[in-house]
């Protein structure tokens, strides 16, 4: 009797442990995981928030980056440049309305439409649609970082060219605390991490605005970005646009721009991580240094291979091309044989 | 013995510089000496490899390039003389134009000014440079939610650096 | 009817300028074939070709003809890169957007180009042994490199190689020898399996 009564208690406890655990590893299922992205997506405009960064950029050299971020809700973005010196005092504001790049060394300022601003929102949104489709996301544990509970993620991409990344993503806010990117080889690209952060703080905009010199606040308004889809920019364009028949594995169009003479046009592509970008005006010189050469039987094309990506430049009849993504240049010239 | 010689000669028996007989000598010697004939095929290899990596085409307008720099050359050993010469015959068209000449000559150097400025595409369009490209391609990149900013500052540091 | 090259400089000599273009673009990939290689850098490569062709400008009205033109215009190129390569220091490495990140990939493409019709991009694979021969054949002394690049991209013969580099005969095959030699030491792991 006594055996059937231990039995069952055992029973209880395993089924109860085994619920537990189960809700504790919750971003197992698919639909928790794609939340998670999602929210990670979105979150530098749902906090207030400061914190010191740490980026390395592995291409060519390392490069070594120390930053101050502070993020307001619902659309402020502040960056400042601790290291290297070259670039110490560096300070980029973006409100929203308009993103001002300050170069304290040259003492120079650049005045660029907001990465913030609403049309923004869409792009991204398409971003992370995209992300979804073209890479596998798993769940690979629990871990404690700065204090505070992070999910670890590993994207590993459905195709072989596209980078692999591991995320660790803050439990209660969603901002991505640390991010490894790896080439399709395997060799480090990118990482970042936080090593201090700070959650709901309070900051005063004028303070931060006051970092940058009365002399280079420029009251210039950026130029206007419009974003069009494919038809949109037939339709409003001066002259045929051509389009590529052939993507490298992943892409899809994101967005295509036009330049105020309606001459200029640049369409825009992506597999959510990076772009690849098409320019194609009237026929034009284009100066370029150090480049090669690839001659295929329909055209002559001049390239060079940098640390992000590759530019390749040709002629067609009346236009001249510019093609340029972080994609292995075979490629890119396959994209741009199929431009018609 | 033999072999030492041989080899000593494949390489201007590639080149075809060997005299008849002993071109002749060494061919038959690799013909029954499977080291020498190895060595013969990787010796041809090579030489073939290497000429393909070898040859390379300056960019497409290398001429112009060259005239370019003539033309600066040119300008910077021109005697002095000549362009003193020059500047006096000019000074003395420019006294002996009639009053109304020298006002339509003004005229029609600032109708070219207002031109330039108000339609500048009227003219034929200078080349542009690669670098606007690039700043428009890392501008589109930098606004997707996972690049960070440095892309540019590092491409910028470089090219300082350069 | 192709003009030979007496008759250009003798057209040149007497103020036409066009025969100048003509002898550029007759001679500019080979010029630069040879630069290049010997230079091992493309940057370098462009700065002195336009430095090699000006000074050829210059100096052409002083050619009288007593020894073949190419066997001038050659002499001239190699005694302009060696000047270059001792007075010069090797530069920082810049790596903006538009700068190749490192030689290495450079002659793959040219490998392309080569290749005419058969043009394949899968050639590019082909990158690691393109690589492998580039920095061997940067690896050889001088004196070799520049007698095997004249022999390999001109297909000089001993005796025109021997007035260029101002040498005999016998050195020439010897260095010749020499050059392949180390070459094959260096490169007999890949060459075999390609
Ligand atoms: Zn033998």
């Amino acid at each position: 009797m006594n055996l059937v009564k231990y039995l069952i208690a055992l029973f209880i406890f395993t089924f109860s442990f085994i619920l537990t655990f189960a809700t504790f590893t919750f971003p197992s299922r698919a639909e928790d995981s794609e939340h998670i992205m999602r929210s990670s997506f979105a979150t530098t405009f749902q906090i207030d928030f400061e914190g010191i960064k740490e980026v390395y950029i592995y291409r060519p050299q390392t490069f070594r980056f120390v930053t101050r971020v502070i993020y307001q809700k619902p659309d402020f973005v502040y960056t400042e440049y601790l290291e290297p010196d070259q670039l110490k005092g560096k300070i980029i504001i973006d409100d929203g309305k308009r993103r001002i790049e300050y170069l304290s060394v040259e003492d120079r300022t650049r005045i660029l439409p907001s990465f913030n601003h609403p049309q923004m929102e869409t792009l991204r949104e398409m971003a992370l649609k995209v992300v979804l489709s073209n890479f596998k996301i798993s769940f690979l544990s629990r871990e404690e970082m700065l204090g505070r509970e992070v999910y670890v993620f590993e994207l590993s991409p459905k195709n072989t060219i596209s980078p692999s990344l591991k995320l660790w993503i803050d439990k209660e806010t969603y901002l991505t605390l640390q991010r490894e990117t790896y080439g399709p080889g395997g060799e480090p690209v990118f990482f970042f991490r936080y090593i201090e952060v700070e959650f709901n703080k309070e900051f005063s905009r004028e303070k931060l605005y006051e970092k940058i010199p009365q002399t280079a606040q420029i009251k210039k308004e950026p130029p206007l970005v419009s974003y069009f889809t494919e038809k949109e920019i037939t339709e409003k364009l001066k002259f045929p646009v051509c389009f590529p028949t052939y993507l490298p594995p992943g892409y899809v169009f994101q967005a295509g721009e036009l330049t105020e003479e309606k001459r200029d046009v640049k369409l825009i592509y992506t597999n959510g991580l990076e772009v690849i970008v098409l320019f194609q005006r009237p026929r034009v010189n284009i100066m370029m240094r150090h480049h090669r050469w690839v001659r295929t039987d329909k055209m002559r094309i001049r390239y060079v291979t940098g640390p992000y990506g590759s530019t390749l430049v040709w002629d067609g009849e009346d236009k001249t091309f510019v093609l340029m993504g972080d994609v292995p240049v075979e490629e890119l010239i396959k994209v741009a044989q199929s431009v018609e | 013995m033999k072999c030492r010689w041989s080899k000593e000669n494949l390489s201007a028996y590639i080149d075809g510089e060997l005299n008849i007989i002993t071109g002749w000598i060494i061919k038959r010697h690799a013909k029954f000496c499977p080291e020498c004939q190895k060595e013969l095929n990787e010796l041809q290899k090579i030489s073939k490899l290497s000429k393909l990596l070898l040859i390379k085409e300056p960019e497409f307008d290398f001429y112009e390039q060259v005239r370019e720099k003539l033309q600066q050359v040119k300008i910077a050993q021109q005697e002095k003389p000549e362009i003193a010469a020059e500047r006096k015959s000019i000074e003395r068209m420019w006294t002996f134009l009639p009053q109304s000449g020298k006002a339509a000559l003004l005229v029609g150097v600032a109708a070219l000014l207002f031109f330039l400025v108000i339609y500048p595409q009227i003219f034929p369009a200078p080349s542009l440079s690669i670098e606007q490209f690039e700043e428009e391609y890392l501008r589109s990149r930098e606004t997707l939610p996972w690049v960070e900013s440095p892309a540019l500052s590092a491409t910028l540091m470089s090219a300082e650096r350069g | 009817m192709a003009n030979s090259d007496e008759s250009l400089i003798r057209r040149f000599k007497n103020g036409d300028e066009e025969s100048f273009k003509e002898l550029v673009k007759r001679y500019q990939a080979r010029i630069y074939s040879i630069v290049f290689a010997m230079m091992g850098d493309k940057n370098d490569a462009d700065d002195i070709c336009q430095e090699i062709f000006v000074k050829l400008y210059r100096s052409l009205y002083q050619f009288r003809g007593k020894s073949k033109f190419f066997t001038w215009l050659y002499r001239l190129t190699v005694n302009t890169c060696i000047n270059a390569q001792n007075g010069r220091k090797r530069k920082l490495q810049t790596i903006s957007l538009s700068h190749p990140v490192g030689e290495s990939e450079q002659s793959l493409v040219e490998f392309i180009e080569q290749d005419g019709e058969n043009c394949s991009i899968d050639i590019l694979k082909n990158k690691e042994l393109g690589m492998k021969i580039n920095s061997a054949i940067d690896c050889l002394s001088d004196d070799l490199k520049e007698v095997f690049i004249l022999r390999e991209i001109e297909d000089l013969s001993y005796r025109e190689l021997a007035k260029i580099l101002q040498c005999s005969e016998g050195t020439i095959k010897s260095r010749l020898f020499r050059a392949r030699d180390r070459l094959k030491e260096k490169l007999l792991p890949y060459i075999n399996n390609s």
